[in-house]
């Protein structure tokens, strides 16, 4: 290791103090380098030793202030400061307690497609909010991330697709939420294919449960009539979507390919399945 | 090397959960234990204490309103300075219209394992150096000397690849020493080529 390559070595480890035995070697046998090496360690110490000018904690106390005199577990109101980035966990904390059980924290690591599904039962929202921060939290680019997530329009179409669902009176009130939701789903697929596979994973398991365990179920409780009426509608959107997300899993890194092929499955045999239901071929 | 201990793991993992469900002193625990190095971190960013403070509260606002998407098992200081550093990089260049740069300090009894104590002109030659470098370079250097981030974590705080993470470290380290060896070495000594 000549002495150049031994300095481009130490630039590049963790710590410069922890050198390997053949670094180390070479400094013992070498006053130049062992010069330049005590200087590299003494700047690091200098970086560490500047300080910052102390606040007065205004700020602090506000940001604490708020968090400790709210009650615990049953926050009445947004936090006084920016009502935009805290409007958020209010609609969080109500699908929870909607739910009747709290989120508990997942399991580490765990894959998010089952920790959706496992979020399924508690209700949509809940299960919904985490696609939503999926998408848009902290996954995303620097310039588009945090700073947006409050105004995150896929949470803001969860969020609308369950005031709708509240509001929907009959059956085809709700399959027309449902779908709408699922195009959303999909639609963010299309936006997401091409950069962030883990996101793709997830949502294609979110729409899964969207047709699978939502659309699918809502269409089985229509009569022959309404389902007549209604169901050919979605039948044509569960081909295009199908057929879309097909089209972008040929174009798509093999990741997020698997992805979209599954939401393409999906589409389909949720379309199969509609078709039969108006035939009356299935119940 | 850095002046905040570790907090436990098993504790900020219930103290996340709590946050989670809805315990909202719980997540002033977190803002009281990251406060102070979050801001330390984005006064070097920024140059700019009150920026820096701004910053800070912002960061929290935001955690505040991601906590139930903040992952179980994920590492909560790596996540908030990446909330962090989004926010910076959205006011960057409001930033760097408005700033009153800072006057770089040094501590006055900086620990140095080296035993021969830089003296108080070299300490601040380097802290001006710091100060200088390009903020990306800066920040990535910043969290891995003074927080101990991994390469790996200051990649994902700052949103770039593990590999980028060390490149940004090491050219800082390599401008510095460009920059601080004429000064703080013998006349001998070759020079770094880079
Ligand atoms: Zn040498």
């Amino acid at each position: 290791m000549n002495c150049s390559s031994l300095r481009s070595r130490l630039l590049a480890l963790p710590d410069p103090t922890a050198v390997s035995d053949s670094v180390a070697a070479h400094l013992e046998s070498c006053a130049s380098c062992q010069a330049w090496h005590r200087v590299l360690v003494q700047v690091e110490y200098a970086v560490a030793s500047v300080t910052v000018p102390r606040s007065d904690g205004k700020k602090k106390r506000e940001v604490l202030a708020q968090f400790r005199t709210a009650k615990a577990n049953k926050p009445k109101s947004k936090p006084a400061v920016s009502p935009q980035i805290t409007s958020t966990p209010v609609i969080a904390e109500k699908a929870v307690k909607k739910s009747k059980s709290p989120v508990s924290p997942a399991i580490p690591r765990t894959p998010l497609g089952e920790r959706l599904a496992r979020m399924w039962p508690m209700g949509l929202v809940a299960a919904a909010l985490l696609v939503g921060a999926l998408a848009w939290s902290i996954k995303k680019s620097p310039e588009t991330a945090m700073a947006k997530a409050p105004s995150d329009p896929m949470l803001k179409e969860v969020v609308a697709a369950k005031i709708d669902l509240d509001r929907a009176h009959t059956g085809a009130d709700r399959i027309k939420v449902l779908a709408k939701l699922a195009d959303t789903i999909h639609e963010e697929a299309r936006t997401l294919s091409k950069v962030t596979p883990d996101e793709m994973n997830s949502l294609a398991a979110m729409y899964r449960k969207v047709v699978e365990e939502a659309l699918i179920p809502q269409a089985r409780s229509l009569n022959a009539d309404e389902r007549k009426a209604t169901l050919p509608a979605y039948v044509q959107r569960l081909a295009e979507a199908q057929q879309l997300a097909n089209r972008l899993a040929g174009e798509s890194p093999a990741a997020s390919g698997r992805a979209l092929s599954e939401i393409a499955e999906v589409a389909e045999a949720g379309r199969i399945e509609l078709a039969k239901l108006i035939q009356g071929r299935a119940s | 090397m850095s002046n905040h201990p570790e907090p436990p793991i098993g504790d900020e993992a219930d103290l996340i959960r709590s946050a989670q469900a809805g315990d909202r002193s719980a997540f002033a625990t977190i803002v009281d234990r990251y406060w102070e190095r979050l801001y330390r971190w984005l006064c070097r960013l920024t140059r700019d204490a009150s920026t820096a403070e701004d910053i800070t509260q912002e960061t929290f606002l935001k955690a505040f309103a991601a906590i139930q998407r903040f992952q179980a098992g994920s590492n909560l200081k790596a996540w908030l300075f990446r909330i962090a550093h989004n926010s910076f990089v959205n006011q960057r260049r409001a930033i760097k219209n408005n700033r009153k740069p800072l006057v770089p300090e040094i501590a006055e009894d900086p620990k140095n394992p080296v035993g021969e104590a830089l003296t108080k002109e070299a300490m601040l030659l380097i802290a001006e150096a710091v100060a200088k470098l390009p903020s990306d370079f800066r920040g990535a250097l910043v969290l891995r000397i003074d927080e101990r981030l991994s390469f790996r974590d200051i990649a994902e705080v700052m949103g770039i690849t593990e590999e980028t993470a060390r490149w940004r470290v090491f050219k800082a380290r390599q401008k510095l020493m460009g920059l601080l060896s004429p000064d703080l070495l013998p006349a001998k000594n070759e020079p770094m080529s880079s």
